[in-house]
């Protein structure tokens, strides 16, 4: 059996993605104590090397795995903010702590479209799972609010907004627990019947009797019978909670 | 005639977005068929009748395999005799489940013998008539709960990350 581990040469990744980072990635904003941002970065980070044809040399020797891909990616993220740290100016330092719309709205168009081949499956967090969470935690409601703007450009995979709003439901978050139930209200009147449902298992997640009235409208007009299913299964459950108090 | 249950593992596949301009009358969409791929010609399933108790034993038992979080189970039950129209036969001694519930495994049923033509003869009779249900986390959590207060779980089988706390959790 062969193990590629043992005979594959380093990757030459200290100075390259050092400076595709600098460039590209917005590396204030990766929390390097957060591996869900690491993986995030990471994504993003290689999404922009493939699609900008930059990443020929840095991985022509790829990572085994997803968990040693981010180790690397630590690392070298590890040299970058010691590199900035010695560098930067006082007001460069402050706008690490700032984020920034544009690049929110960057990092999650991308995170969504690395997803597109992603699978997902039940009692599973995916990778993107877990970067839209790292998102959440680090960006609050303006995470949330540019996961639904992205969401409702209607040029996302169904899948992927469907692991989206679970994953936003199941997230542990409070301050932005309002937002992430809007948001998922909201989707049980989406143009799709798989959204729709998706929507109403998030509520389920959420276990919030506050979603009745809106499921209980929803499931009034609605027109796919498997997604009726899924509002009943839902429906029983948050009245369950309700009576229960 | 028995119900026969089929997990889902992949989330949201059994039912698709109407219409599909490019889909012919009488065909299906192929993505379903994740959900009934053979392995070793055979396809599992457990018998569940009509009794969503039963349905929910077997769904925790499933999940509680798993090695990620509790989450939902969705499913499938279908009438066996839909298998005797499409020609596929059941195992009559099959193996028992692998499952942590020794009396869920005993309800482990295969079905055996499943050629291609079969099986899309199969998938193209329950995938438009069979709507997927789901038994979800909360329920999964609490029938969990019950099975280990219950000693019904060998506990080596459970491959849940938060299994220690379930079974402290349970306990108390």
């Amino acid at each position: 059996m062969s193990n590629k581990a043992e005979t594959a040469p380093r990757r030459p990744h200290d100075t390259l993605i050092n400076r595709q980072l600098l460039t590209e990635a917005d590396p204030p904003f990766i929390n390097l104590t957060d591996q869900g941002v690491a993986g995030l970065a990471y994504r993003l980070f290689t999404h922009i090397s493939y699609t900008s044809g930059t990443a020929s040399d840095l991985l022509q020797t790829p990572p085994e795995t997803f968990e040693e891909a981010i180790s690397d990616f630590v690392n070298a993220a590890k040299s970058v903010y010691v590199l900035l740290a010695k560098t930067s100016s006082t007001e460069e330092s402050r706008s690490l702590q700032q984020p920034i719309p544009e690049t929110i709205e960057r990092i999650v168009a991308a995170l969504f479209d690395a997803a597109s081949d992603e699978e997902f499956e039940y009692g599973l967090t995916s990778q993107f799972a877990s970067a839209l969470g790292a998102i959440v935690h680090r960006y609050g409601v303006g995470g949330v609010e540019t996961i639904q703007r992205h969401i409702g450009t209607g040029d996302v995979r169904v899948d992927s907004i469907i692991e989206a709003l679970h994953t936003l439901a199941r997230i542990q978050h409070t301050p932005s627990r309002s937002e992430r139930l809007l948001l998922l209200l909201r989707n049980l009147f989406a143009d799709s019947a798989r959204v729709r449902c998706g929507a109403a298992l998030g509520l389920a997640y959420l276990d919030d009797p506050k979603a009745l009235p809106f499921l209980r409208q929803a499931l009034e007009r609605e027109s796919s019978s498997s997604t009726r299913v899924c509002f009943q299964r839902v429906l029983e459950q948050l009245e369950d909670t309700e009576r229960q108090g | 005639m028995p119900k026969l249950f089929r997990a889902l593992l992949k989330k949201n596949k059994w039912f698709w977005d109407e219409p599909l301009p490019w889909l012919e009358q009488g065909d299906i969409p192929a993505d379903p068929l994740e959900h009934l791929i053979p392995n070793q010609f055979r396809l599992s399933v457990y018998e569940v009748n009509d009794d969503r108790s039963r349905i929910e034993r077997v769904a925790a038992a499933i999940a509680a395999k798993r090695h990620g979080d509790i989450d939902n189970v969705e499913f499938v039950v279908f009438d066996q005799s839909i298998l005797d129209e499409v020609g596929i036969q059941i195992d009559t001694a099959p193996p028992l489940g692998d499952t942590c519930d020794a009396e869920v495994n005993t309800w482990h049923r295969d079905m055996i013998n499943i050629s291609a033509n079969k099986l899309v003869a199969f998938a193209k009779r329950i995938v438009p008539t069979v709507q997927s249900d789901w038994v979800l986390a909360k329920k999964i959590h609490e029938v969990i709960l019950e099975s280990i207060r219950m000693s019904r779980y060998e506990w080596s089988k459970v491959n849940l990350k938060k299994k220690d706390e379930l079974q402290q959790e349970a306990l108390q």
